[in-house]
């Protein structure tokens, strides 16, 4: 395929992907959002000021996925994402006790969007599993993890409370 | 050709979107693995990644990083593996598709030593996106998922 064709589309996806995105939570389906923080930072700033949220609430960074240089140095376009992935030792062992299914969302995952000189970080959506994940178990858990997640956003972008 | 392929794709979403709002797929993908001990399981699983064109990132204890290593739980054993062509194209259609990478197994072991290998199902996922543009790409990647698994099972 022509390049340039195969850019126009490209391009053409991204946007209106990023489009459906913001219909699809503009328009309040069933389905709930993930957690957003954002601010004006760089991303290694970005990085040690997440470190030191996560401390701050019990938890350790236990691992970094560069997906943008994993996909560059392959010649892929640059997503500007990176992943992180946080956990705690009690939560692990909570869930393996009470709720082992919920071990799929451990270690709990942050994805990192790197945007010019803001950088955002974005939770997993943990209410729509609260909508399949509705026992008496899980529910308090998958609670637990998601006021933990708020309140390391909010640590994070320095301010009351992460968007939805 | 831009605004034209714009048009379509929200004529799409919004003919889409009013019948999308209850989830149809299960979350979880399950399957079990009679006969495997965890560390044939996760031999074979391994392989199979590899034969289904995705390749192996790192595996890990669940509790990795969280305990000393001597410590680190023995049962559970979370696999990531990834398509980075795959990655890139679910990526520039919504951001909101890292929710479900890198692609990831779970192998666990039961106090009886059954061996189950689990997964979450990338099309319940993106049925809570709500993006019709994603969607087709995660069922794809569900159909990877189980084809994976059945070679590991069958």
């Amino acid at each position: 395929m022509n390049r340039a064709i195969k850019v126009t589309i490209t391009a053409a996806i991204k946007v209106a992907g990023s489009l459906l995105c913001l219909l699809a939570l503009s328009l309040g389906s069933v389905q709930a959002a993930p957690l957003i923080a954002s601010k004006k930072t760089d991303p290694r700033a970005a990085f040690d000021d997440l470190a030191g949220a996560a401390a701050n609430h019990g938890y350790t960074i236990v691992k970094l996925q560069p997906v943008d240089s994993a996909l560059t140095k392959r010649g892929f376009d640059n997503p500007h994402v990176r992943l992180f992935f946080i956990g705690k030792a009690e939560a692990v062992r909570e869930a393996e006790e009470k709720a082992p299914l919920l071990m799929q969302m451990l270690p709990l995952r942050i994805v990192m969007i790197l945007r010019k000189d803001e950088v955002a970080l974005m939770s997993d959506d943990f209410e729509y599993w609260r909508q399949f994940f509705s026992d008496t178990w899980s529910r308090p858990l998958l609670s637990q993890w998601e006021a933990d997640m708020r309140a390391i956003l909010a640590d994070y972008a320095g301010n009351g409370s992460p968007s939805k | 050709m831009l605004r034209t392929m714009l048009r379509l794709t929200l004529l799409l979403f919004l003919t889409l979107v009013g019948g999308t709002s209850a989830a149809d797929e299960m979350p979880i993908l399950i399957r079990s693995l009679p006969g495997y001990s965890l560390d044939q399981a996760n031999t074979a699983l391994i392989n199979a990644i590899t034969n289904h064109n995705y390749t192996f990132v790192r595996q890990q204890a669940a509790d990795a990083r969280l305990v000393p290593q001597t410590l680190e739980g023995r049962k559970v054993r979370i696999i990531y593996f990834c398509n980075f062509a795959k990655m890139e194209r679910a990526l520039n259609i919504d951001v909101r598709a890292a929710q479900i990478l890198p692609c990831r197994f779970t192998l666990v072991e039961a106090e009886n030593g059954s061996v189950s290998l689990i997964a979450i199902n990338p099309a319940w996922v993106s049925e809570g996106l709500n993006n019709p543009l994603l969607h087709p790409d995660c069922l794809e990647l569900k159909r990877d998922y189980l084809a994976i698994m059945d070679e590991v099972s069958l």
